[in-house]
């Protein structure tokens, strides 16, 4: 009886150990040749969201009959989190979405498989590959290049007698001077995160800095620049101290309102004529009939050089520990290829980061596009000072200025100060 | 005969404590050892580190943010702390005096303590909107100068998250107060009454002196939860505006996770951790001299 009781005890261990040996990391199911199980993490592909993710996945499936694709959705607050302790404890999934800011972490903890000889690398276009590389290693594949503009409300501008969408900041400062006196609303730059202004600021800077100093960031990074001495950063600022002197934005009113979630529905709503947000938002914000185009900020002045702001925006990377290398491989080349940056691309209003990709057409992003297709064009600098840390303590400068607590130069030195540490 | 009969059970009983003492030693002490040495390395979450020695808390001398962040939890704590525990004294000298009515009441002031921060903070963001119900009631009753947006502006935003915490907790001291209520002698009222005291005398001179305990628990207990706050300036205000409402547990929040700095993150928390164990220490120092002179 009792040695009954120890073989089964015997057994029931063996038979859990097996049990948690399939539930940690990917599945090791195709020793018999059968089809291997890829689990894939992101924070896209919510059940809020369209079905885009998902056809992606089964088109995968359908020319990979060998792979299954085992996908997660992790809520994007808590994403960073989940992954963190699942990278350090060992178990993360084959395949996670990642910041361009968080790559030079992982890959300097090992996590990150090296890319550099994916077919796709030499695919990718100039100015996003250092994004995507740590050192002078290939840690990801871009599946976009998100753009970063001004949203107008066309109905809106039609009502106060304007018919297209500013170009310049003296035609922008203009058309809120029409809004105003047609009685219309302005221009809304919700920043309760501090995310909204100091991208503004980024997106002027982009015509007022990079356009002429397309170096400017490797400078800044190798000490030879600051933000503090630099003529166009300080003009961009100056920018937002007049549109609040001039009673365009309030911004003890704008600081109060999440630009992740009532910003983005207030004009949606029609509350606002302007706003300052990414290509993503595009699907949200020309809901209900809304006639909306997406435009490079107006940051220049007439008759200089306007360029677009942009961020790599997500990114697949291979965890390092894979034991199915090969299909994790072919999962990243799948997504360098048309059949699934097209409906991806499409989804997000987003553009290419591959140069044989070409961007789909949306309605009301043309112009933003066409900005980007002829070069004139600034990526932020995501593993450099447009790092977490660094958005954080500029975007809380940013504020300090707009609510009179600190100077322009103070707020720059600031900036400089972030970026250093 | 008493002494080995003690030593006795004493022995019979270790090991019955051992069980939780390890417990407690495992998954409390062992990870709060672990905090010190791994603040003194460069960690960024990855499986190694190298060793700075003290660079991180040297590096805490230069940080601006560090300061304010210290500040505004410093002013936090002090404007709740006194604000709950005068608020949830009042509610149960109240309850005490409405009997089962009383009761009741305290079932529903503690209700806004079962909600989670995260709930409090959305049900509070909206109420704090610049078309906000507090707005709105400034505009209905004539003083609408008054109206702001609350947690746009910075010298109103901590006070704004402070009146949250007090609402979440004042019926947490209440219960505190009012067991303390429960302990006095009901003779030794009646004695003071029939002294000829007044309702404020009898609080005064015989209440307030035997709710001592009550307080010390209450001001202990608050503090332990003010100075490590994150939640509620984290989502109704993300630490801003311009670092208004960035607290020590909020920096340390967005040092680990936001900024991937474990180790600079670690000797933050290290920091925390004496600043609460130093004031909660002193805190309490006091108040039991306090009760020692008083009961």
């Amino acid at each position: 009886m009792r040695s009954k009781n120890i073989v089964a005890l015997a057994s029931a261990i063996v038979a859990s150990s097996l049990a948690l040996a399939a539930c940690s990391g990917s599945t090791g199911d195709n020793a018999g040749g059968g089809p291997v199980t890829l689990k894939v993490i992101g924070w896209k592909g919510s059940p809020a969201e369209s079905a885009y993710l998902k056809d992606i996945n089964a088109a995968f499936e359908k020319s990979h009959p060998n792979v299954k694709i085992d996908y997660t959705y992790a809520q994007g607050n808590s994403y960073g989190q989940k992954l963190n302790a699942e990278l350090l404890g060992g178990n993360a999934e084959d395949v996670f979405m990642a910041q361009p800011s968080d790559l030079p972490r992982w890959a300097k903890a090992g996590y990150l498989l090296n890319l550099s000889d994916q077919s796709w690398a030499t695919d990718l276009a100039a100015p996003v590959k250092s994004l995507v590389s740590a050192g002078k290693k290939v840690v990801a594949s871009p599946s976009e290049l998100a753009g970063i503009g001004l949203y107008s409300n066309m109905k809106l501008l039609k009502a106060a007698g304007i018919d297209k969408a500013p170009t310049t900041w003296s035609e922008f400062v203009a058309d809120q001077q029409a809004l105003k006196k047609a009685g219309q609303p302005g221009l809304a730059l919700p920043d309760k995160s501090g995310w909204t202004i100091y991208q503004a600021i980024n997106a002027s800077a982009a015509s007022r800095v990079f356009a002429g100093k397309p170096n400017w960031n490797d400078d800044q990074a190798a000490g030879k620049a600051t933000f503090v001495s630099e003529d166009g950063w300080k003009k961009a600022m100056q920018q937002f101290v007049d549109l609040g002197d001039k009673g365009f934005v309030d911004y003890k009113a704008q600081l109060g309102i999440d630009e992740w979630s009532q910003g983005t529905q207030d004009f949606a709503a029609g509350k606002s004529a302007f706003l300052l947000q990414g290509s993503w938002a595009m699907s949200d914000l020309a809901k209900n009939g809304n006639q909306v185009q997406f435009t490079p900020w107006p940051g220049g002045d007439d008759g200089g050089q306007q360029a677009a702001l942009t961020a790599v925006g997500t990114t697949w990377t291979i965890n390092a520990k894979t034991s199915h290398k090969a299909e994790a491989q072919e999962y990243l080349k799948f997504w360098s290829s048309a059949d699934a940056l097209t409906p991806y691309l499409t989804a997000e209003s987003s553009l290419s980061p591959f140069t044989s990709v070409p961007t789909p057409k949306i309605s009301g992003t043309e112009t933003f596009n066409s900005t980007v297709t002829a070069g004139r064009f600034w990526v932020l600098p995501a593993g450099g000072w447009a790092n977490e840390k660094g958005q954080t303590a500029m975007g809380q400068a940013v504020q300090g200025l707009l609510l009179g607590q600190s100077s322009i130069d103070k707020t720059l030195e600031a900036y400089d100060t972030a970026a250093k540490s | 005969m008493t002494a080995p009969r003690t030593q006795t059970r004493s022995r019979t009983l270790l090991p019955f404590t051992l069980p939780a003492v390890g417990l407690y030693a495992l998954l409390m002490v062992y990870p709060l050892i672990k905090t010190i040495p791994l603040s003194l390395t460069d960690s960024e979450g990855g499986p190694t580190a190298e060793n700075v020695g003290l660079a991180n808390y040297r590096a805490m001398l230069d940080d601006a943010t560090l300061l304010s962040a210290l500040g505004n939890t410093l002013v936090f704590t002090v404007v709740v702390v006194l604000a709950q525990s005068a608020i949830g004294l009042a509610l149960a000298a109240m309850l005490r005096r409405w009997g089962g009515y009383g009761k009741a009441l305290a079932v529903v002031l503690l209700t806004p303590a079962l909600l989670s921060s995260l709930m409090a903070s959305y049900i509070w963001s909206s109420l704090y909107q610049q078309d906000g119900a507090i707005n709105s009631v400034l505009n209905a009753i004539g003083l609408g100068s008054l109206r702001q947006v609350w947690l746009a502006e910075p010298s109103t935003a901590l006070y704004a998250i402070a009146v949250v915490h007090v609402w979440m907790s004042a019926g947490l001291a209440a219960s505190i107060f009012a067991a303390g209520f429960r302990t006095i002698p009901e003779d030794m009222l009646e004695a003071a009454r029939l002294d000829g005291a007044n309702r404020w005398q009898v609080f005064w001179k015989v209440e307030w002196p035997m709710l001592a305990p009550s307080l010390t628990v209450a001001i202990t207990l608050s503090l332990l939860g003010c100075l490590r706050v994150l939640e509620l300036p984290l989502v109704m205000a993300k630490g801003g505006p311009a670092n208004a409402t960035n607290t020590l547990g909020l920096q340390i929040y967005r040092t680990v996770f936001a900024n991937g700095e474990v180790g600079y993150g670690t000797a933050l928390s290290v920091l925390l951790l004496a600043v609460v164990t130093i004031l909660v220490t002193a805190a309490n120092a006091l108040l039991r001299r306090r009760e020692g002179r008083l009961l």
